[in-house]
């Protein structure tokens, strides 16, 4: 899958500014209303239909989400064959600021599919997921990644595949959307292995 | 659950680069003072009562070459085997001669230089592994896959098990662990396999260097908590019956050594 990453300067863009008033935590490029169709196209264009969105919420936002994040209360939990992470609610004034820049909205407006509630997770060392195909797929995975740094050999990737092999790889990357139609497929996140030390993969599900 | 393959030419390539770290020498670099620390092996509890002397001189030939003198009557580690926890299984080191070991060892290393292993992925595991070794033409791999797949060895495994295994199939295949490779937890159920086997050829892992056979409990019919925890150890074969409780994984490699071993299951 081939990041999407903004191209258009807010300033010159007359889109942004025209949304500016309500949808002003997103970076002004995912706001300015002849991107999104483009986000839209690229995202059905991929099989899955994936897509990952960079710098998505505008700094100010983000620093905002940041400090809000700081106050979750993480529990570690495992079932070994399924998964290994920590978990936490979100808190109150994360969804609060969420709501506010328009993110679920802004997922609806890709996807067709209502997103209204999200939790939190954290994948360290050790931790993982597994496919599970006794169960069906989960239906739209939509995440807000939060981690704030990694390297590609830590491990972690979301992984979509199927019998012929893999369909979509997207590595943990800071203040990114990402969205996957698995419908029809399983995602998994691969083991993340000891050289991650104490770093930690941070994502804000949406649900 | 079936753990699907992923053809990645990352993953193609890491994998050559972690099978010319396995070009290393082997060395044993456990100091007395791990090795006291290491789990006790549950053979060492069995009781080698002087009872079992007499059947043990009566060991089949062919399998005398192969075991130390202590495991030749397989009924003295059955008990042992059969109520073990949290399923049925026991660790049995330095369980052939050791010219047999050592001649295996050459011959596994031998193919991980030579491009013998693939290295595979899923979401369920990280390793590299050789192809069927049933149709292995290395003189000493070969020498060991027969004496699996005969009538005597099946014998003796059943005395020591308990699990009858007289006419099934054998799968056996090597496998390689490096830095960083893993297998998670998972039961080892496929149609066929009763006895699940891994005879250990690298050199011996402490506890912190990861690799461990660890065994899971069950609760509520789900795999629980570890139960075991077993650092490979060379010329050492762990057996455990495949059952809806034989849950187990590989600890993820933490040191830059390879874990080799030949495994798979009678059927």
């Amino acid at each position: 899958m081939v990041p999407l990453t903004p191209t258009v300067k807010p300033a010159k863009t007359r889109g942004a500014r025209a949304s500016a008033k309500v949808t002003q935590g997103l970076t002004p490029a995912y706001v300015d209303p002849t991107v999104v169709p483009r986000i839209k196209e690229a995202y059905k264009a991929n099989t899955p239909a994936s897509v990952q969105l960079q710098q998505f919420l505008a700094p100010e936002t983000a620093k905002a989400l940041h400090s809000a994040l700081s106050k979750a209360a993480w529990r570690h939990n495992c079932i070994p064959d399924r998964y290994s992470r920590d978990e936490a609610a979100l808190p109150a004034a994360a969804i609060k600021i969420l709501k506010s820049a328009g993110v679920m909205a802004f997922i609806a407006s890709v996807t067709g599919a209502r997103v209204t509630s999200a939790t939190l997770e954290r994948y360290g060392h050790r931790d993982y997921t597994l496919r599970n195909d006794e169960e069906a797929p989960p239906g739209l995975v939509a995440y807000l990644d939060w981690t704030a740094e990694w390297d590609e050999t830590f491990g972690g990737e979301t992984i979509v595949a199927d019998e012929n092999g893999e369909l979509v790889r997207v590595g943990p990357m800071a203040n990114t959307l990402v969205i996957i139609d698995c419908a029809k497929v399983y995602p998994f996140v691969r083991y993340v292995n000891h050289y991650a030390g104490k770093q930690v993969i941070i994502r804000i599900i949406f649900e | 659950m079936e753990p699907i393959n992923i053809p990645n030419p990352l993953i193609t390539a890491g994998a050559q680069q972690r099978l010319r770290m396995a070009k290393l020498p082997l060395k044993k670099t456990v100091s007395k003072k791990q090795a006291a620390k290491r789990v006790a092996p549950i053979a060492t509890k069995a009781k080698p009562a002087t009872k079992v002397a007499p059947k043990a001189a009566k060991v089949d030939p062919k399998l005398a070459a192969w075991l130390a003198p202590k495991y030749r009557s397989p009924s003295a580690s059955m008990k042992t085997y059969t109520t073990a926890k949290p399923f049925p299984h026991v660790v049995l080191p330095r369980i052939f001669a050791q010219a047999k070991a050592d001649a295996l060892r050459e011959a596994i290393l031998n193919l991980a230089n030579n491009g013998g292993f693939t290295h595979k992925e899923s979401d369920l595991f990280s390793l590299a592994q050789t192809a069927d070794l049933n149709a292995t033409t290395d003189p000493a791999i070969k020498e060991l896959r027969d004496l699996f797949a005969s009538p005597e060895w099946r014998a003796y495994l059943t005395a020591l098990t308990g699990v009858p295994l007289a006419g099934g199939a054998l799968d056996i295949g090597g496998s390689l662990y490096q830095d960083t490779d893993f297998l998670l937890c998972h039961d080892d159920q496929v149609a066929g396999r009763r006895l699940a086997y891994v005879y250990y050829l690298g050199p011996d892992f402490t506890p912190k260097e990861g690799g461990a056979l660890t065994l899971l409990n069950t609760k509520n019919g789900k795999p629980g908590t570890v139960v075991h925890r077993y650092p490979p150890k060379y010329n050492t074969l762990a057996l455990f019956t495949v059952s809806d409780k034989s849950w187990h994984a590989v600890e993820e490699v933490l040191a830059e050594k390879p874990r080799l071993s030949i495994n798979g299951w009678f059927h």
